[in-house]
């Protein structure tokens, strides 16, 4: 009896196994189904992995952890595999709880190995960095210049850069990234798991709005922001246009300062600049500097999209065109004692 | 029966189990690396079962039914099992490692080659049609090319690639051959080209940076905004600019930054129009409106080359597809990246691009010209394709008709929009009328008909300020007492998004035409009766509708009324100069300019003079024109420069040229204190050019046409005296060149004649005919250089009537950059060589023919390709002074015999002719 119960239990394995096989080899889509959520899967897992490690501070222990799932990566590709993005996840959670000298002495491998995989992942420079500032602040400088080169206009590794000036007591060095960083407008991040109203997060670009909003609405783009300079950026309606106001959109980088001094608008009769103390302004997130009465100052602190929203005291009949003239600039990284 | 039926199913069932189970691991593991191993690689699910079933099916049929008649040109390469196992040993990296392999090549040798996979999507090497790239042997490149491409016919890519080059578009030089690997056909395949240094010299293009904007697939940046017009980090290198630094990127960041100010500052605008060539641009532009190739986006396909030579930015196609685009939201200004969308706000450009397809759809037809090509290679195309394992031959055909009659669509719905009526109206206003323009096409030739009173005069308000002001033009009536104004009016282009997410992506951003008033002011503001415009492309005529209440914006910062250029050619206006003039920064002449005899250009340390317009600038002997550095112990200034065409036709004569170096003027560089770049039809004579500093050479001409450079002196070149490069129809008489300190005259890819000339002591060559030139020297005296004339890289030299006298070594062909695949070719003819010791190099690659001719001196050469006929050898001390060939005084006059008159006699009538 038993025999035949191993026997037929043999047999039903056999076939199952010969069943689900041949079906996962011959359909497509159900291969493709399972194979990308047993990627996931692992990758999510990985995450949760290390949990208990970063739950406890245990940064040493996260980074084996980590390492070990770069090493099962390397099996996984010869070159950029699949798992790269969920090694960065996994790799910024942690960097996120890293704090101390100790900390980012474990990690270095860590980053050294991200950065083996992908020189040009931005963020893996700025971590190598990091860890080696505590060591070989020549060689941190050089990962940072690296990451510059990579992404000029984001601020994490000029932060590194003058924590190392700090350190050594540099201003001249302060001084050159400070103000490399002020001019610096090229490249920007782009949000993990959505799309910005410009896909990324840049400092040069906008949109506008004319209000009221309308059911088919249109949104004016811009992809010339300067920095450091009063320009005028027009924008012109398809057709003339009723307006009480207007908002602006922005996905900016932490850290702008937009500093708006003169609003011109043009319709058939005549072109005239609407007194500022006519407008009201709010936004999302964006704050705002009172100081100034005859400007109107945000002050943009989070990465992430901003609507700036204007409006108008009276209404403007057949606007056909409006100018703004502002200024965008970016706020300092330190104070004035290492940067002038 | 039974029991047969069991020990069969018993027998079957293990065999079965293990070859699925086989079957499906490896389906698991190509499955694997297909869509789930590299970085950032999406794939829809692929049938592997359903595709090996056929391929084998067709893999039989092939070897069974079909002929092995030869269709497309075939192509044999030979690799072994293992090398291909290597490839694909530890994807994705091991695709690119490179393996051994043979090609056959023209000659049916067997040559060695390396070969790998190309393109990092699995697709491009998992299948049986694998992408490969080929490289030879340095030393053995056919037509100077050393890598091959090899893509899997793609009915999309091929005949777009195609339209592209006749357009004249920097492109794949791409050609349709059959594929055979270890003798069995793999199809038809596209053999194209690398986009590296190597093409650019085919192109005539000078080894520049070329930049390749990929964030896609494997080469997607994490964590990066993807907009590769808003980072030079995201952009690499494949062929170098080799006077500036591997990692330098400072071309593009400039590039960019104008770019991005162009949209706000008017002036940036025109700084960006600097680096743009209008005709290439409009070009290339209209070449993707016909056929709808807009496969390169802000983020991946694009190929741009920087041309610091003449600041130009070129594109070059990459994988060109047809994108499919709802007739809805297409337009003639379709924009895919910042650059393009820019350029399509601007009406000169516009304009540009819509003559461009005008004259290839009705004048050149080159749509039509494709659907004929595949008219013409239809018989060899269909013996090849039915041996390709994954084409199915029928539906290609079929596929290639549809594609025909969609080119013929194409072509009609082209010319639909462009004879289009415009759509345009009229208003009065305070001070005149306004007429509204609205689409695409422009309002031109704008007739106002006037039946009562005519206005003495009416001009466009341009800045709308109810004033015609000094720039604004007048234009006056005719007989019929009508006004024409001879101007072309397009509406504002508007760039906008239709929703708030990813606005600058595609199908959501738009660039449209939006309703635009020109505003028209006349003599005692008397308005016409009707107003006529045109249709520019059809030629056709129509009446203004007017309209009494109607409002439109005022032209952007990008749209400018575009006059007819006979008319209103501000080039017209000629800036005279004269006296001293002090420069202490750039000089810039953007409009034609007459220089007086006699005038002194004082130039401060690094500042250049350019002139980018015509410039006659004829001094006299007495007085020449003089440029000079502003104190006598100042350091170098620039250089005075001829950049772009408008300066055709310039007359330079009678100018000393004194203490300048080189440097950059924006993006063009200057490596020479006297350049002439990108220009041609320029005279030149009487030219002195004294105490060069810094930089390479004395004088350097580079893609240029038709320049005379007659009776010019340089002394001490620090470098090169002249620098010639990708130059033809270039004129070098009756010149001195006088202890130069690298070469005298260096030809790189150009054509020139150098004559009656005198060369003596360069340090390095007198005359350097180099990298695929062809120069006749005639008449010319070479003495005491270190090597007379160097020939090489598949350069050609004509000696005729020459005198080679003392140099090192008289002559020297040899390969010098393996980019050319071969030596140099020399022939000399009714010449002079003399020296105690005359050495004439020859290598391997190389050959010279040395023709009636006296060669006196020790004979030393080996005559392996060196062919001589007709040749005395002559002992050096029975050289008898010859008043033909002795140089009797410092102030030199060159003559030179005429043809006419030589005689056959030898020796006689050789070399120069000098008198004191």
């Amino acid at each position: 009896m038993t025999n035949k119960i191993v026997k037929y239990f043999f047999i039903f394995t056999l076939l199952t196994v010969f069943g689900i096989s041949s079906l996962v080899a011959l359909d497509s889509d159900l291969r493709r189904y399972l194979f990308g959520r047993a990627i996931s899967a692992y990758k999510l897992y990985q995450i949760i992995a290390l949990q208990p490690y970063l739950k406890k501070d245990n940064i040493k222990g996260a980074s084996l952890q980590l390492m070990k799932y770069i090493q099962t990566s390397e099996k996984f590709a010869n070159g950029k595999s699949i798992l790269l993005l969920g090694i960065y996840d996994a790799a910024k959670l942690i960097e996120i709880k890293a704090t101390s000298e100790e900390d980012y002495l474990h990690l270095e491998k860590v980053f050294k190995k991200l950065v083996e995989q992908d020189p040009n992942l931005y963020e893996a420079q700025v971590w190598l960095a990091k860890s080696y500032s505590y060591k070989d602040t020549e060689l941190a400088l050089k990962h940072i210049d690296k990451a510059i080169e990579i992404s000029s206009a984001q601020d994490s590794a000029y932060r590194v850069a003058i924590k190392i000036a700090q350190e050594k007591g540099d201003k001249d060095l302060a001084n050159f990234y400070c103000n490399k960083y002020k001019n610096s407008k090229f490249g920007g991040s782009i949000p993990r798991y959505t799309k910005s109203f410009f896909e990324g997060n840049v400092i040069t670009k906008m949109a506008l709005e004319f209000l009221p909003e309308k059911n088919t609405q249109n949104f004016y783009t811009h992809s010339g922001l300067q920095l450091n300079n009063f320009d005028k950026y027009e924008f012109i309606p398809i057709k003339p246009l009723d307006v009480s106001g207007f908002k602006i959109y922005l996905s900016f980088l932490p850290g702008i300062k937009i500093d708006l001094n003169e609003i011109i608008v043009t319709n058939s009769e005549n072109l005239k600049s609407i007194p500022l103390n006519e407008i009201s302004v709010t936004s999302n997130s964006a704050y705002v500097d009172n100081n100034y009465k005859d400007r109107i100052l945000f002050l943009i602190m989070n990465e992430s999209d901003e609507v700036l929203n204007f409006k108008f005291k009276n209404k403007i009949s057949s606007l056909n065109k409006i100018s703004l003239k502002m200024k965008i600039s970016k706020l300092d990284l330190t104070n004035h004692v290492l940067c002038n | 029966m039974k029991k047969l039926i069991k020990l069969i199913i018993f027998w079957l069932f293990p065999v079965s189990f293990i070859l699925m189970i086989t079957f499906a691991i490896n389906i698991f593991i190509l499955d694997f690396r297909y869509s789930h191993q590299s970085h950032m690689i999406y794939q829809p699910p692929f049938s592997w079962s359903k595709y090996y079933t056929s391929l084998y099916f067709k893999k039989f049929i092939i070897n069974t039914f079909v002929s092995k008649k030869i269709g497309l040109p075939q192509v044999h390469i030979y690799v072994n099992e293992q090398s291909k196992e290597k490839l694909l040993s530890r994807t994705p990296n091991s695709t690119k490692k490179w393996v051994n392999g043979s090609m056959l090549n023209s000659d049916g040798k067997l040559q060695e080659i390396q070969l790998r996979y190309r393109g990092d999507n699995p697709q491009n090497w998992l299948l049986e049609k694998k992408n490969l790239r080929l490289k030879t042997r340095k030393k053995e490149m056919h037509d100077r090319r050393r890598y091959y491409e090899y893509t899997g016919f793609d009915l999309e890519l091929f005949p777009i690639n195609n339209i592209a080059k006749r357009m004249g578009i920097l492109t794949n030089n791409s050609k349709l051959v059959e594929l055979y690997i270890n003798g069995q056909s793999n199809g038809v395949f596209m053999q194209d080209e690398r986009f590296d240094e190597n093409y650019l010299r085919r192109n005539k293009i000078m080894p520049i940076n070329l930049y390749k904007g990929e964030n896609h697939n494997v080469e997607k940046r994490i964590g990066l905004d993807e907009n590769l017009y808003n980072n030079p980090g995201l952009w690499v290198k494949t062929a170098i600019f080799n006077q500036k630094d591997l990692n330098d990127k400072s071309d593009l960041k400039n590039f960019l930054t104008t770019l991005q100010s162009a949209e706000v500052r008017k002036e940036d605008f025109y700084n960006l129009l600097e680096y743009i060539d209008l005709e290439t641009w409009a070009n290339y532009l209209s070449f993707m409106i016909l056929t709808k190739s807009y496969q390169a986006d802000h983020f991946h396909n694009v190929r741009i080359a920087i041309d610091p030579w003449n600041g130009h930015v070129y594109p070059i196609l990459q994988d060109p597809h047809p994108v499919k685009i709802d007739d809805k939201i297409y337009t003639l200004e379709y924009s895919k990246d910042d650059l393009i969308s820019l350029l399509n706000r601007n009406s000169e450009f516009i304009d540009k691009k819509y003559d461009k397809l005008l004259n290839y759809v009705i004048d050149k037809k080159i749509l039509f010209e494709e659907i004929n090509y595949f008219e013409k290679i239809n018989e060899k195309l269909e013996i090849s394709l039915k041996r390709d394992p994954e084409i199915n031959a029928k539906k290609m055909f079929k596929e290639i008709e549809i594609f025909k009659q969609n080119l013929k669509k194409t072509e009609r719905i082209i010319k639909n929009k462009l004879f289009k009526k415009p759509s345009v109206g009229w208003s009065k206003n305070l001070y005149g009328i306004n007429i509204f323009v609205e689409g695409e096409m422009p309002a031109s030739t704008i007739e106002l008909i006037f039946d009562d009173e005519i206005p003495k005069w009416a001009g466009f308000d341009t800045n709308y300020n109810g004033l015609i002001d000094e720039n604004e033009h007048k234009f006056f009536p005719n007989k019929n007492n009508s006004i024409i104004i001879p101007a072309k009016l397009y509406a504002n282009r508007i760039a906008y998004s239709l929703r708030k997410t990813n606005m600058f992506a595609n199908p959501n951003y738009k660039i449209e035409a939006s309703p635009t008033k020109f505003s028209i002011i006349t003599e005692k503001n008397i308005k016409p009766n009707n107003i006529r415009a045109q249709n520019h492309f059809s030629q056709e005529k129509f009446f203004v509708k007017y309209f009494t209440n109607f409002d439109a914006a005022e032209t952007n910062k990008f749209n400018n009324i575009i006059f007819e250029e006979l008319l209103f050619n501000n080039d017209k206006k000629t800036q005279s100069i004269s006296g001293q003039i002090k420069v202490k920064k750039n000089l810039v002449f953007t409009k034609p300019v007459e220089i007086s005899p006699g005038t002194k250009f004082l130039i401060s340390e690094g500042a250049h003079v350019i002139f980018k317009n015509k410039v006659i600038a004829n001094g006299t002997i007495e007085k020449p024109i003089i440029f000079q550095r502003d104190k006598k112990k100042a350091k170098p200034w620039g250089s005075v420069s001829l950049i772009g065409k408008k300066t055709t036709n310039s007359e330079i004569s009678n100018i000393i040229i004194d203490g300048g170096s080189g440097g950059y003027y924006n993006q063009v560089s200057f490596t020479s204190m006297f350049s002439l770049h990108n220009t041609s039809n320029i005279f030149i004579k009487n030219l002195k050019l004294i105490n060069h500093s810094k930089y390479d050479d004395m004088m350097h001409v580079i893609y240029c046409d038709d320049i005379t450079i007659d009776n010019a002196e340089f002394m001490n070149a620090p470098g090169d005296a002249i620098d010639v490069d990708i130059s033809t129809n270039i004129k070098i008489n009756n010149s001195k060149f006088i202890n130069s300190n690298n070469d005298a005259i260096d030809f790189m890819e150009s054509e020139a004649l150098v004559e009656s000339s005198f060369i003596y002591g360069s340090k390095d060559k007198g005359l350097s005919v180099g990298e695929s030139s062809n120069i006749l020297i005639y008449n010319t005296l070479l003495e005491k250089n270190n090597i007379g004339i160097a020939v090489k890289d598949k350069s050609i030299a004509k000696v005729l009537h020459v005198s080679f006298r003392d140099n090192e070594i008289q002559l020297s062909a040899y390969r010098k950059n393996w980019q050319y695949g071969g030596g140099g070719s020399a022939s000399i003819y009714r010449s002079i060589i003399s020296a105690e010791r005359n050495l004439l190099e020859v290598s391997n690659e190389s050959d010279l023919e040395i023709n009636d001719t006296s060669i006196i001196g020790l004979n030393l050469m080996e005559e392996k390709n060196i062919l001589i006929k007709n040749v005395d050898f002559l002992d050096y001390s029975s050289e008898q002074p010859n008043k033909k060939s002795q140089v009797v005084s410092k102030d030199l006059e060159l003559t030179h015999p005429l043809y006419s008159n030589l005689q056959v006699n030898r020796n006689q009538n050789r070399g120069y002719d000098f008198k004191n």
